[in-house]
């Protein structure tokens, strides 16, 4: 069952975050363009409510009264204002209208004609304290009027002063206050946002900085378990947010150690227990009087016997890593080589070996060396030609700079595969059953490379000049 | 001569003993420790033993005779064929080892030169090819006719037989003529080396001598 669980988080950290930081940024400088347009209006309000108030003060205090001495009654009113004033209320542009009534709603004074027109719809009912109103626009007329209507009380009943602004006017010169000082703002604001978000680009990929190098090192041990090191993520100098998920990739990869070891095991029982029944039939084939077909059947066990010889080792070689210790590579290679000669007869190969007098003492584990040249000289032996003089030629040497070289005259490895050839199970060319044309196990030098791996060497191969393979092996000095 | 085989698989021992009685031995089978020990009580000429067994590992049983001063000669048969494996299994007083799945013949090979260099009663008279070397008088015959040859060249011809089929290292024989190895043996031993193939060649033995280049020397019997 595959489980896919999808990151809400999108693709890139950072982009997430500065996505978010652009979103916030935008929200506060909405929030900020709301709450100053407020404020601009609320104090184009108080200024005009303290302008009204003035106006009425005004108003009040240059009112001259006449009354009726019999009856007390108001006879004649009349506004005396500074010629400065009077001219506001005359010209309609400036918008300013002024209207006094008793409190029968009788008009006393106004500043023109029109004002009761606008004025007397709108009118509270005897208010007690001065009031605020504004007025409806009405038909036919684009502006409407803020009013204030202020009681004055005199010996015989309170009179009503109500005095008004055309809205539109100090709307436009609000409005304009506004339209000013908003791109103004946004001049200064905006540049200081885009700091703001570069800012914090920068300051994010620095802090992300961590991430990428714990990215790295995961890769790295992801690696080393993959090839059945043991490996894990050290916790100590990771972000503590990033903790939790190095904790479960180290946890991952130890089950997947376990799980490789566990695999590696069951794979060297097996191999290890194909043995004897291999043994058996073997003995079986010998035991047989000559018939058709033997020869085949012969090669068939002896390739088997290869592949499973080659899986153990593979499989233990993985879990036995090589301790390493100095030694004289020329003498171990020489009786390896040795060892290797009745083998070689067999085939039909001369097999010689060369090296320098003098020791060439390398870092080793004797045994695994054996192993990774042993393989070479196999190959070499199983690549070349039978009882050919000139082409029947197997050539060991250790050189003075610790390497090991193999060459045959067999038919070589094209260039092409020449990469593919120390990957488990390259078998090079196959014929048309799909058997290997040596019928290699393709794990040979799988092995080799594994074990030049641990001996912080290397392995390659090269054509050779007038046909054949050069496999060399390099080894640190000690 | 005696062989005890301690080997548990059946048919593999029932394959061992066939292929040795064939070739003259009288051997024994022992498919568990207890049974070996017991048999053990008895001499033998050689012992082939397997490791992995129903009651334990072969291993022990080598220790254990070896520590009682039993030096009969033991080849090891074992499914662990890793290099580690051979090596602890000499180590434990083995003389040979011999990795599973194997060619009969060449656990018959093994068994053979196993017992000629063990010294004992097959010791006295190596073989190969037509040629046989007594050891006790250090003389050589082919096909029964005495063949004449220099003390140096049967000291050669003794350790190469020893070791037949396998090749032997120059300093090897060195030490063997001379005692040291340097400059002025190497010459030696080449000119020595020269006249035994030279008489080799002009008797009938059977043999080859083989130079191995960059090694050292083999004696192989030779293709009929």
């Amino acid at each position: 069952m595959e489980l896919r669980i999808v990151s809400t988080t999108g693709n890139s950290l950072l982009s997430g975050l500065v996505l978010r930081f652009a979103l916030v940024l935008a929200v506060v400088m909405g929030i900020v363009f709301w709450q100053i347009e407020r404020t601009l209006d609320a104090t184009g309000d108080m200024a005009q409510d303290e302008l009204l108030r003035r106006q009425a003060a005004e108003i009040v205090n240059s009112l001259s009264i006449d009354t009726n001495r019999k009856t007390g009654e108001i006879s004649k009113m009349r506004v005396n204002l500074t010629p400065q004033s009077a001219a506001a209320y005359l010209e309609r542009s400036q918008g300013y209208v002024y209207y006094i009534q008793d409190e029968a709603g009788k008009m006393l004074v106004q500043s023109d004609p029109l004002a009761a027109v606008w004025v007397q719809p709108a009118l509270p009912a005897r208010p007690s304290v001065p009031t605020l109103l504004d007025t409806e626009a009405r038909d036919g007329e684009s502006s409407a009027l803020y009013l204030l209507v202020q009681p004055v009380i005199l010996p015989n009943g309170p009179i009503y002063v109500i005095v008004g602004q055309y809205r539109t006017i100090d709307d436009v010169l609000l409005q304009s206050a506004k339209s000013g000082l908003l791109p103004g703002l946004l001049m200064v604001l905006g540049p200081l946002c885009l700091m703001a978000l570069v800012a914090a680009v920068a300051l994010m990929r620095q802090s992300l900085r961590p991430v990428r190098t714990l990215a790295k090192a995961m890769s790295r041990v992801g690696r080393e378990v993959r090839m059945g090191h043991e490996a894990k993520v050290e916790l100590e100098n990771v972000p503590s947010e990033v903790k939790p998920v190095v904790h479960a990739f180290n946890e991952v990869l130890a089950e997947f150690a376990k799980s490789l070891s566990a695999q590696q095991a069951l794979t060297a029982d097996t191999a290890h227990q194909l043995k004897t029944p291999l043994a058996v039939m073997q003995a079986r084939l010998e035991q047989l009087d000559d018939f058709k077909g033997r020869k085949e059947l012969e090669r068939d066990v002896l390739r088997m016997n290869r592949l499973v010889r080659q899986l153990l080792h593979y499989a233990v070689l993985a879990q036995h890593p090589a301790t390493l210790q100095p030694g004289d590579l020329a003498e171990d290679v020489r009786e390896l080589t040795g060892s290797m000669v009745p083998l070689a007869r067999q085939a039909g190969v001369d097999l010689r070996f060369e090296a320098p007098d003098e020791p060439v003492m390398i870092m080793m584990d004797p045994l695994q060396l054996a192993e990774a040249v042993g393989n070479l000289i196999e190959n070499a032996i199983r690549h070349s030609p039978k009882g050919d003089k000139k082409l029947s030629v197997v050539d060991v040497e250790v050189t003075e700079d610790g390497k090991v070289e193999v060459r045959d005259r067999g038919p070589g490895i094209p260039i092409t595969d020449q990469a593919m050839v120390f990957t488990r199970f390259w078998q090079g060319p196959t014929n048309q059953s799909g058997e290997s044309a040596h019928g290699g196990a393709g794990l040979g030098l799988a092995i080799v490379a594994e074990i030049m791996r641990q001996h912080s060497g290397s392995a390659s191969v090269a054509s050779r000049e007038g046909g054949g393979s050069v496999f060399t092996l390099e080894f640190v000095k000690s | 001569m005696r062989i005890l085989v301690i080997e548990d698989e059946r048919a593999l021992a029932g394959f061992i003993e066939q292929t040795l009685r064939q070739h003259g031995f009288a051997a024994s089978v022992a498919g568990t420790l207890a049974e070996a020990r017991q048999l053990l009580t008895q001499p033998f000429d050689a012992v082939i033993c397997d490791r992995r067994l129903p009651d334990g590992d072969g291993l022990d049983l080598v220790k254990e005779l070896r520590a009682a001063g039993n030096h009969v000669p033991l080849l090891m048969l074992t499914a662990l064929g890793l290099p580690k494996e051979r090596v602890s299994g000499l180590e434990a007083g083995a003389d040979d080892y011999l990795p599973k799945p194997f060619s009969l013949f060449e656990l018959l090979a093994r068994v053979k030169a196993l017992l000629r260099r063990s010294g004992g009663p097959a010791g006295l008279l190596l073989e190969l090819g037509h040629l046989q070397l007594d050891t006790l008088h250090d003389t050589v015959q082919v096909k029964g006719k005495t063949v004449a040859l220099g003390k140096r060249e049967v000291v050669l011809l003794r350790h190469l037989l020893q070791r037949a089929g396998q090749v032997v290292g120059k300093d090897v024989l060195e030490q063997a003529l001379y005692g040291d190895t340097d400059e002025k043996s190497r010459t030696a031993l080449e000119v020595a080396i020269h006249r035994l193939r030279k008489v080799l060649g002009s008797v009938d033995s059977g043999t080859n001598l083989v130079t191995v280049r960059g090694i050292g020397y083999l004696l192989e019997e030779a293709p009929k």
